[in-house]
């Protein structure tokens, strides 16, 4: 019982280290800290929340009539509240509930977002700085191998661009890909009568997982289109930027659907733990673009 | 080490090739109290859990892969990976009920243990069911007019004879899959792959 108390001291030290480190690294990097909660206007909160659970936002009246939503951070608060447009980067720190299955507990666990946010600056430069951010990061949080893993939420697009199905055997094909469910995959492409040899390439694709420098290698036999011939010499040239070797999975899938365009995570070798992910965004409906990533700290 | 989930009782018995090919000793795992066993090479430990648990530990990364009943993964829907399906202990999601047969129409109540799985069918269908969640014994509901008619698996059909049910409609096929939550599918991506050729070897 002591033992296990001694632990999970450790265990809160070297995440309170941790945690620490990254702050003061941010803040190196000239981000300037957001703090929460934030307060949002109503009207460009409600349509992103579904309509059963508007009842469980706290609201509150401004003196001028205006419905204000009280919220913790998220990267569309951040980027609606008045703050963000006098910062084109800055960093929030975020609470969120997780399982601790090595202590046996639920805990609170803290999420660390940092968002660049565009100007008129080519697209790719911000993706570059977050991930150039995220390595130097990365570097401070793991204690051994940590890997840069690539992709781009247009990607199982332009590999199913070309096979011509309905629109529901498009979306399975597509939901399957992400699920890495090769039976059903090929059961969707045999139902639809695609050719074997084009059933045969998606497949070969949707399994790649190798470096950026393998893809573009002239030794690669891969047939790919165009566009990501055009998308792997982008991240060849990322590559070679940061240093860093980067690996391409061409079927990664997100789960925050407002990601648009370049994605990225970085997986902690050692602890087998996923420790940042990220991603290009586009929201019209503010005018704003920009990258950013989190971090389970 | 690669954590390995499976479910105690029948796909724990239709697996005991599998596990004994990846070194466990079957004895221990059919009489030992324990919950987590080891190989003999400790390469894998295989974390003994009730199936309806699995793809919550595999898709918050407390065990590397899980198996079990595709029944289970579809209706959680959780994040994780679906890396290949088991020939074995093969059996069918379906809706049945009593001999005379009730028509699937508005207003049909369905009792069943897999609410989703029967939320698609019926909307699919184009039919606004009531839907009855139980946890188990779900023939009894239509015999004790709980349910118009029930929506569950079906292996032999033994058990629907026996109660004077009868298949209406199949809506899917079931196997055991193989789950991978999705972190350790690329930092144990060598234990992974091996673990799913011996799979693949022995379940067909």
């Amino acid at each position: 019982m002591k033992n296990k108390g001694k632990q999970e001291r450790n265990l809160s030290e070297n995440r309170g280290l941790a945690f620490e480190s990254v702050i003061q690294e941010l803040r190196k990097e000239n981000l300037v800290q957001l703090f929460t909660p934030t307060v949002i206007d109503f009207s460009l909160y409600e349509k992103y929340v579904h309509v059963a659970h508007q009842n469980q936002i706290v609201k509150l009246s401004a003196p001028n009539g205006i419905v204000k939503a009280l919220r913790y951070d998220s990267t569309i608060s951040m980027i609606a509240s008045n703050q963000v447009h006098s910062d084109d980067k800055f960093f929030y720190i975020e609470p969120q509930f997780a399982y601790d299955f090595d202590n046996l507990k639920i805990m609170e666990t803290t999420q660390l977002g940092v968002e660049f946010i565009e100007g008129q600056s080519d697209h790719i430069s911000s993706f570059e700085k977050c991930i150039l951010l995220a390595k130097s990061l990365a570097d401070l949080l793991c204690t051994g191998e940590y890997q840069i893993e690539v992709s781009h939420t247009d990607l199982v697009d332009t590999l199913t661009r070309d096979i011509e199905l309905d629109l529901k055997s498009t979306n399975d094909l597509k939901h399957y890909i992400s699920r890495k469910n090769e039976r059903k995959v090929l059961d969707v492409l045999e139902k639809n009568q695609v050719d074997p040899l084009i059933q045969n390439r998606l497949l070969e694709l949707s399994r790649i997982r190798a470096s950026v420098t393998e893809l573009t290698s002239n030794e690669n036999s891969f047939d790919f289109p165009n566009e990501i011939n055009e998308w792997l010499s982008k991240m060849m040239t990322l590559n070679l930027n940061i240093n860093q070797p980067l690996v391409i999975d061409f079927t990664s899938s997100y789960r925050l659907t407002y990601y648009k365009g370049n994605v990225f995570k970085v997986y902690d070798m050692t602890s087998h733990k996923e420790i940042i992910s990220g991603g290009e965004y586009c929201f019209k409906a503010y005018g704003v673009r920009g990258c950013g990533f989190s971090i389970k700290l | 080490m690669l954590k390995f989930a499976i479910a105690k009782g029948r796909i724990t018995k239709d697996s005991k090739e599998l596990l004994t090919c990846c070194g466990f000793d079957m004895e221990e795992v059919n009489s030992s109290r324990k919950l987590i066993l080891y190989n003999a090479d400790e390469t894998i430990s295989l974390i003994l859990l009730k199936a309806g648990d699995i793809p919550l530990y595999v898709a918050n990364g407390a065990v590397d892969i899980g198996l079990v009943g595709k029944d289970t993964v579809l209706e959680n829907d959780l994040d994780v990976y679906e890396l290949t399906e088991l020939d074995f202990a093969k059996c069918t999601l379906c809706v049945a009920g009593p001999k005379e047969k009730v028509s699937l129409k508005n207003g049909v109540r369905i009792a069943t243990k897999y609410p989703e799985l029967t939320k698609k069918f019926t909307k699919r269908r184009g039919i606004v069911a009531e839907i009855i969640t139980l946890s188990g014994s779900i023939e009894l509901a239509p015999l004790i007019h709980l349910s118009d008619c029930i929506v569950d698996l079906v292996q032999t059909g033994e058990t629907l004879r026996e109660n004077d049910l009868i298949v209406y409609e199949e809506i899917l096929s079931i196997a055991p899959m193989i789950i991978a939550n999705k972190v350790s599918y690329r930092t144990k991506s060598s234990e992974v792959d091996a673990f799913i050729n011996i799979c693949e070897r022995f379940g067909k």
